[in-house]
């Protein structure tokens, strides 16, 4: 299973609009990749996370990765 | 089909000929460049038909994406004819037409290499720029200067040894057909290639961006073929490959895992770089991270292995 990823360092007050979400699904689509994870150091607009939805991205917030760096770092804890 | 992205807002129209594969350019209101001879069909339907020049085309798909408030994208898709979008202004969008291989070989046109930097204003990095404009090399050069016409249409880099840098280089598509057949031929074809200021992996290798697969590795192709015998060496795909070596150590990895403000002190570069190296941690396999200048791609690319 192939996976595309964009990563969006944004700040915290600027989160990942739809734009984006429709950029990255074009480029996957280019790309031919049917799997793609939008991460960003911010969050994502409404319309963001439907947009993501409508093109099977998975958006993975600043909590989601906070998350995931915890499990990687932090196994025991 | 993506109809639920057109915008209604804005409206656009296509300069030049289709039929002679010209240029287009789509301008967007409310600030449509007032000079020049552009001619305006309205609003273009997210499907159906338009005419232009007498000749009906069909829509197959019309995309349309905003990169900001003022950056508006469109990617159009005709029958028989790609048109998508190159270069984003406020108020302008510069489109170019992609044929398909065979086409551009039987055309007659020119391969402009250049790595003046004015001669490719506002291109930043090393771009392969492929238009299908019928057109003399130093009309093309011309065009190159000119900010209101733009003839790129691809990104890729291409290394040429030896060739001036302050003179675009002009190297004949088709040499067999003379002028007078290429002002009948439908298929005018200029490849435009800018050499130089490659952007650069961490190992120094040359690293591209490769954001239309199919059409560049076509271009690839053709200028292999034809300029193969001229010193034109084409960069390996561009790949930066993570393999299972560590960008970050723990230290800073546990340190966010504790306070994940201190995310923000990365660029956007080591965060793409953390995100490959957390996957690599997750037991993806074959990371590759694309390198790019301008968004528009797939930063990294990564595949799990069936367990």
């Amino acid at each position: 299973m192939v996976y595309g990823y964009e990563c969006k360092k944004h700040g915290p007050g600027s989160p990942v609009r739809v734009g984006i979400v429709r950029e990255f699904a074009a480029a996957l689509r280019n790309k031919k990749i049917a799997n793609g994870v939008l991460c960003t150091t911010a969050t994502f607009t409404a319309d963001a996370l439907a947009e993501s939805q409508v093109n099977m991205i998975y958006p993975q917030d600043v909590v989601a990765i906070h998350k995931w760096i915890q499990d990687l770092a932090l196994p025991e804890s | 089909m993506r109809a639920d992205v057109v915008d209604p807002d804005h409206q656009v129209a296509l300069v030049g000929e289709v039929a002679s594969g010209t240029l287009y350019q789509l301008f967007v209101e409310p600030e449509p460049d007032p000079v020049g001879t552009y001619e305006w069909i309205g609003e273009i339907p997210d499907s159906g038909t338009f005419q232009l020049h007498g000749q009906t085309y069909e829509i197959v798909r019309l995309e349309w994406e905003h990169r900001g408030p003022n950056l508006p994208s469109v990617d159009l898709y005709v029958r028989d004819v790609e048109l998508f979008d190159v270069y984003i202004d406020e108020s302008m969008w510069r489109l170019a037409i992609s044929r398909p291989l065979e086409q551009l070989l039987s055309a007659n046109g020119y391969v402009v290499l250049s790595s003046k930097s004015n001669a490719f204003e506002r291109l930043e990095r090393a771009t392969l720029l492929v238009t299908t404009e019928a057109s003399q090399p130093g009309r093309a050069a011309r065009l190159m200067s000119r900010d209101t016409i733009i003839l790129d249409l691809v990104e890729g880099v291409a290394k040429v040894d030896g060739f001036n840098r302050n003179a675009p280089l002009s190297i004949p598509l088709s040499p067999a057909i003379d002028d007078a057949r290429s002002q009948q031929s439908p298929f005018g074809g200029v490849l435009v290639v800018q050499s130089g200021g490659f952007p650069r992996d961490l190992s120094g290798k040359p690293v591209q961006m490769r954001r239309r697969v199919p059409y560049l590795d076509s271009v690839y192709e053709l200028i292999t073929l034809l300029l193969g015998s001229t010193k034109v060496v084409l960069p390996e795909p561009p790949k930066l490959i993570l393999s299972g070596s560590a960008f970050y150590h723990d230290d800073l990895l546990k340190r966010i895992a504790k306070d994940i403000r201190d995310i923000h002190g990365l660029t956007p570069r080591q965060f793409e770089e953390l995100v490959a190296e957390m996957l690599d941690r997750d037991g993806f396999v074959d990371i590759v991270v694309t390198k790019q200048t301008r968004d528009g791609g797939v930063d990294t690319i990564a595949a799990r292995q069936e367990r």
